[in-house]
Parts: structure tokens; C-alpha cells; sequence
């Protein structure tokens, strides 16, 4: 658990951001959203205190960042930067490394962890013994990612970690990180501008204005309650409409009774993947069964329609 | 046969340049022969009169044309390897005549009714010496390190096993260096220990400045001003400037006249040397540190690395490129200096060349400065070596 507590911090004289309170829960994938200048990381490395609030106090597991020593404080917390920030001096092997050596681990332990986190992260062992510059964009980050999980922190935090890599590789690198989250279930707190990462990754999101949260909550509350009009924009506008509905289940909007009807779906699907049904084969209803594949029902493009608009 | 096969065969049949460089060194390495090759004086002081290579003697001729044909024609071979083992092989075959016809014909020139005769190298000499060199440089260029080293090392090994031979004995410049050898391994000496003295001190004191220039970022600006304005000072103003403090030092502080330090002498050499070598030392280790990337540092920190780690394991490393650079230029630039020292009475190599020039003897001066040059060159080449290491070992 993350809490942030009235949390402010000024340059130059000039409030840029709070005042500020927030709690991540433990377990959460949190996303902070919004334009460059929003605060977003600054208040992402105020967690590991790269940077220091000048009021209000930030607590992990209900311990104040400030009571530990700063160095203490982040050798526990995974870090991961844009473009990796590897050590460019040092191999594959040694920047996965560093924080276990840091804590002076002992080396029998430090090479067996290189080998697990580098299967965690999809590392080929081949790479192991490269320098940086001689991997891609996309292994760079990986690497990245497997340096940040090396010590087994609880919490990850990542800076706009897919922001330099191109779109393939980061639906790629995206979709790993969300079975890492699954999988090994910490704490993630991810820093990005991009609406569309936020929603694919976060379980929650927090969207960030000048230097204060416009809203948070789950992806589907904000897509289908935008507090402000800043927020429907950035959400994208009437194209949130269609990005709610990938939020939604089936089950949500299912009518009893066996219409019988020659195309099914299944009750876990999203109701995306219903009107992408319909669309392809020109129905409007759809039978709907269970996971053991009984008929349960029937959806109707109309009640898809009807719950896009809530 | 296609049509682009047949459009590279007419391309590569053609006679077409490929070196210009080579072309250049067999153009000027011609032209050049011309000069007096050997220049005779009936004694020190009076004017030579020339002997030009093409009166040598046939067979030099025919070796010396030989190989500037072979140079000329090296420019264009289309093969590198061919082109660069042609350049090598005429380069170092211009090395090892140039000596060899120099001393023979020296030595037929002397005449037991005129011993203050002396037998000056000429102009042509120097040219297709520097010709050579260069051909061997350019000849180099692509081959792989250990070739390099290897070849240098053997034609280096060629050239000092001719000067010592004694086939260059009737030269005035072997003349001018057998009379100094009773005094050329001390001030040789001395040269290279105010050198490695210099760059020593220099690099210590240059610790703190740097640390403060990087990391403080109030002392900045002033420690470059401050090590500018000493680089512009010329160096012999700068040795005299120093003297006056210094015996004043060393005429009221008798600890200081004890161990040496004087007005004139190693001390103001040595001050001076260190003054020179801060500003490139401290300039090129600023650059190396301040070039550690942003992000790396970032990721340095939020690691949980404190202060210390970040500069040993992060900034150090990855500036050590750029210290080792600057070692090199301070190195390099002190070997020159030193020369200047021996005014002040450091002594070192520029013993013989101001007294050379004192002198009105030409060759003496060479005994200073083609070691000096020797010197300078060969300390350039260990630091590339460390250098090319440092990069490719991280």
C-alpha cells in the first residue's frame, strides 16, 4: 500500500503539483496519465524518493518514505527508466546485477538470480554476455525490467517505460508486463502519456492536469464517467464509447431465455468482441452460453448499444 | 555475361586512381630528390655545397627510382591489400636506402686532407625519408592491429640496427651525437623524469579541480578562466616569470634551497610544466564526467546507488576514455616543452639544441630534437593503445 498525503511540491516559488493524496492498493498496476507537465513523474519518484515533497508525507505500508535512508529506501524498489538507462560500461549480466550486489549478496546467489529474472523477463541467455548497445530497443528494455525485479522488490516503479519503442514492440513488451503483474503480483506503478497504455495495463488509473488528479479509478469508471470535460478528451473523446465496451462483460447485459440462434458467445467474452461477432456475421442476436457451454441466454445489439452510452 | 558484369569488368580494367595520397607522396617524393641530398662543408661554420642524390652513384639512382615508381604505381592498385602491402614495402624499402645511401655516400666523401669536413643531410634527404614514413603510415592503415605492431616493431628494429651498425658513422650527425654520448643518456633522462614528473604532478593536482568543476557548480567558471589565462602565457615568458618568486623562495626559506628549489633549474621547469599540463588534463576529464548520460546517472541513483557508487562504479568508468586522451595530449605537449627548460637550466634534450643553436650547428640541434620527436611519437602511440583498450574493454 502507497500513500500519498497532501503531498505538494514547489519550484521556484510556484506550487507544480498538489496538493496531492492518493493510495495505491497493494497489489495494484497503477497508471499515472496525463500531458507532459501534469506532475505525473515527479510524483512517481517521489515514491522513491528521488525527489522530495516540500509538504504532506508519502508512506509504504503505512512507514513514511522520509524516515529511511534514501539509498536503504530504493535498493527495495524496482526502478525502470524510458530507453532502459542501462550501465553502458557493464554486460547484460551485471546490469541485472546491480542491485543484488548493492546489497552484497553472496555470488552463488547472484548468478542463480540473474538466470531466473532473465527467464522472467524473456531475456535469451545469449544475451547475457552483450552490452548494451549491441541489443534492440525492445531487449534493452527488458532488461530494464529484469534489473528492476532482480532483488525481488514489492514495488516496481516505471518511467514511461515503453516510450521509445515502436509500436509492435510495445503491444509486445505491453502485454508481458501485464502477466508479470498477474503472475507475481506486486505492486506496479507505471508513468505514461498514452490514454490507450493506461487502459490496456492499469488496473487502476489516475489521471494527472497541472499538477493535480483529475480522476481515478478503475478503466471502466473513467471511460464511462469522465468527471470533467479534460477527462472525456482524454479519453478520447466519442471513441471511448468503443473503448468502454473491451471493459465490459457479457453477462453484464444477458437475456434470459434460449432464443435459439445459429452464432454464439460466451458469457465471460467482453461485449467488444460481441458487436465484433454481430458485425462479422449480420446478426443482432447472439446465443450466449457458459463456460461449460451451456445455453444461457441470448445479447441483443441493442442492450451493446445501451450499455456503451452508461 | 550481364550487362552490369560486363560494366565492372570495364570499370576495373580501366586504369583508375585509387589512393591519392600515394599519388601525392611519389608527386612531392620526385620533386623533392632534386634537393641536395648530402650537403659538404669543409668545416662547421662554413656553407655546404650540394651533392644531389642522382650524382650518388647508378646503382642508388636505380634503387631510388625504383621505388618512387613503385609508390606512384601503388596509387593505382585496386586491391587494398595489394595497394597496401605495395605502399608498406616501397615506404620501408625508402626507410632503409634513404640510411643506407646516406651513410655510403658520407662515407665516400670524407677525405683525410680536410678532417673538419663535415656531411650534412639535405632537403632530399628529409623529404624521402618523410615520404617513407608517411608510405608506411598509409600502407598500415587497414591492416589489423597486431599487424601493425608487429611490422612497426620490425622496421623500427631495421632502422636502429642501421644506425648502430656504423654505416652512418661519417654523417655530422652521427659526429655531432658521438661527441654528446658521453651526456646524452643523463639528459635523456632527465627529459623523460621532468616529463613523467610533470604529468604526475599535474594529474594530482588536477583532482581537486576537476571534482569542483564537475560537482561544484559555483568554481566552474573560474577554474577555466583561471587555467585559460595561464595557457596563454608564452612559455618562455612563463619560466621567466617564475624565477623571481623562486629564488626569493630560495633565498629566505632554506629547507627549499636544500632540496633544489631555485630561480633556475628543475623546479621552475617543473612548475611550469605542471601550470601547462592542468588546463587540457582538467578540460578533457570535465568533458568525460559531464558526458555521462542523464539517464544512466538517473538509473544509477533510483538503483540506490549513493554518491560515492554512482562516481566509482558509473561516472569513473565510463569517463576513463576521455582521462586517458587527456594524459596523452599532456604527455605529448610536455615532451615539447621540455625543450624550452633547458633555458632555465633544467636540462633534458633541449641542452643540445640551444647550444646547437648557439652554436650555428645545425646537426647538434637535430640530437636534441629528432629524439624529442622520437619521444613525443612513441608516447602518442602507447596512449592510443590504452586508449583503443580502455574503449573495447569497458
Amino acid at each position: 500500500m502507497i500513500e500519498f498525503d497532501a503531498v505538494e511540491k514547489f519550484y521556484a516559488g510556484q506550487r507544480v503539483l498538489g496538493p496531492l493524496s492518493l493510495s495505491i492498493p497493494q497489489g495494484a498496476l497503477c497508471v499515472l496519465v496525463g500531458p507532459s507537465g501534469c506532475g505525473k513523474s515527479t510524483t512517481l519518484k517521489m515514491i522513491n524518493a528521488l525527489i522530495t515533497p516540500d509538504a504532506g508525507s508519502i508512506r509504504i505500508n503505512a512507514q513514511p518514505v522520509a524516515s529511511h535512508p534514501a539509498e536503504e529506501l530504493r535498493r527495495g524498489i524496482g526502478y525502470v527508466i524510458q530507453s532502459g538507462g542501462l550501465f553502458p560500461h557493464w554486460r547484460v549480466r551485471d546490469n541485472i546485477a546491480t542491485v543484488p550486489r548493492l546489497l552484497h549478496w553472496e555470488k552463488a546467489r547472484v548468478a542463480a538470480r540473474i538466470n531466473e529474472v532473465a527467464e522472467i523477463a524473456a531475456i535469451h541467455r545469449a544475451l547475457l554476455d552483450r552490452f548494451p548497445h549491441q541489443l534492440s530497443g525492445g531487449q534493452q528494455q527488458r532488461v530494464g525490467v529484469a534489473r528492476a525485479l532482480a532483488a525481488d522488490p514489492d514495488i516496481i516503479l516505471m518511467d514511461e517505460p515503453f516510450g521509445a519503442l515502436d509500436p509492435v514492440t510495445r503491444a509486445a513488451l505491453q502485454k508481458e508486463l501485464a502477466r508479470l503483474h498477474h503472475n507475481t503480483g506486486k505492486t506496479i506503478v507505471l508513468v505514461t502519456h498514452d490514454m490507450d497504455e493506461a487502459l490496456a495495463l492499469g488496473t487502476t488509473i489516475v489521471v494527472m492536469r497541472k499538477g493535480e488528479i483529475a480522476q481515478s479509478g478503475t478503466p471502466a469508471e473513467i471511460l464511462a464517467a469522465p468527471r470533467s470535460d479534460f477527462v472525456r478528451d482524454f479519453v478520447g473523446g466519442a471513441d471511448a464509447a468503443m473503448k468502454l465496451l473491451e471493459f465490459r462483460k457479457v453477462r453484464e447485459v444477458l437475456r434470459g431465455g434460449a432464443e435459439s440462434c445459429d452464432h454464439s458467445i460466451r458469457t465471460h467474452d467482453t461485449l467488444r468482441s460481441a458487436l465484433t461477432e454481430m458485425m462479422t456475421t449480420g446478426r443482432s442476436i447472439l446465443t450466449v452460453q457458459n463456460e461449460s457451454g451451456a445455453i444461457v441466454g441470448s445479447i441483443h445489439v441493442e442492450d451493446i448499444v445501451g450499455a456503451s452510452k452508461r | 555475361m550481364s550487362t552490369a558484369d560486363l560494366a565492372a569488368t570495364r570499370r576495373t580494367s580501366r586504369l583508375a586512381l585509387h589512393d591519392r595520397v600515394a599519388l601525392v607522396l611519389a608527386l612531392v617524393a620526385a620533386a623533392g630528390s632534386f634537393g641536395a641530398f648530402l650537403s659538404i662543408a669543409p668545416n662547421r661554420l662554413a656553407d655546404g655545397r650540394p651533392l644531389t642524390l642522382w650524382n650518388v652513384g647508378l646503382s642508388q639512382t636505380a634503387i631510388v627510382l625504383a621505388l618512387l615508381v613503385l609508390v606512384f604505381m601503388a596509387a593505382f592498385i585496386g586491391d587494398r591489400t595489394w595497394r597496401s602491402g605495395a605502399l608498406f614495402a616501397s615506404g620501408a624499402g625508402l626507410l632503409i636506402s634513404m640510411l643506407l645511401i646516406a651513410g655510403t655516400a658520407a662515407a665516400a666523401q670524407l677525405d683525410p686532407q680536410e678532417p673538419a669536413r663535415r656531411i650534412a643531410l639535405g632537403s632530399a634527404f628529409w623529404i624521402l625519408f618523410s615520404v617513407g614514413v608517411l608510405a608506411c603510415f598509409q600502407g598500415l592503415q587497414h591492416a589489423a592491429r597486431i599487424w601493425k605492431a608487429l611490422l612497426s616493431l620490425a622496421l623500427a628494429a631495421a632502422l636502429i640496427a642501421i644506425a648502430a651498425s656504423g654505416e652512418l658513422n661519417s654523417l655530422s650527425l652521427a659526429r655531432e651525437f658521438h661527441a654528446q654520448r658521453a651526456t646524452f643518456p643523463t639528459e635523456l633522462l632527465r627529459h623523460i623524469g621532468l616529463v613523467a614528473a610533470a604529468v604526475v604532478v599535474a594529474s594530482f593536482c588536477a583532482i581537486p579541480l576537476v571534482l569542483a568543476a564537475v560537482y561544484r557548480s559555483g568554481a566552474r567558471s573560474a577554474i577555466f578562466t583561471t587555467l585559460n589565462l595561464l595557457q596563454t602565457i608564452p612559455s618562455i615568458a612563463l619560466f621567466g616569470l617564475l624565477i623571481a618568486p623562486l629564488s626569493f623562495v630560495a633565498a629566505h626559506v632554506s629547507l627549499a634551497r636544500e632540496i633544489g628549489i631555485g630561480g633556475i633549474g628543475a623546479a621552475p621547469a617543473l612548475i611550469a610544466l605542471v601550470l601547462y599540463g592542468l588546463l587540457p588534463l582538467v578540460r578533457s576529464a570535465d568533458a568525460g564526467l559531464r558526458n555521462v548520460p542523464a539517464n544512466v546517472q538517473e538509473a544509477a541513483r533510483g538503483m540506490g546507488m549513493n554518491a560515492q557508487e554512482i562516481f566509482w562504479k558509473v561516472d569513473l568508468p565510463l569517463a576513463l576514455p576521455a582521462l586517458v586522451s587527456g594524459l596523452r595530449v599532456v604527455t605529448v605537449q610536455s615532451i615539447g616543452l621540455a625543450i624550452v627548460a633547458a633555458l632555465i637550466g633544467a636540462g633534458g634534450l633541449g641542452t643540445f639544441v640551444f647550444q646547437g643553436i648557439g652554436e650555428y650547428a645545425l646537426d647538434l640541434v637535430l640530437v636534441g630534437a629528432l629524439p624529442t620527436i622520437l619521444l613525443a611519437v612513441a608516447a602518442d602511440a602507447l596512449f592510443q593503445i590504452v586508449i583503443a583498450n580502455v574503449r573495447s574493454r569497458p
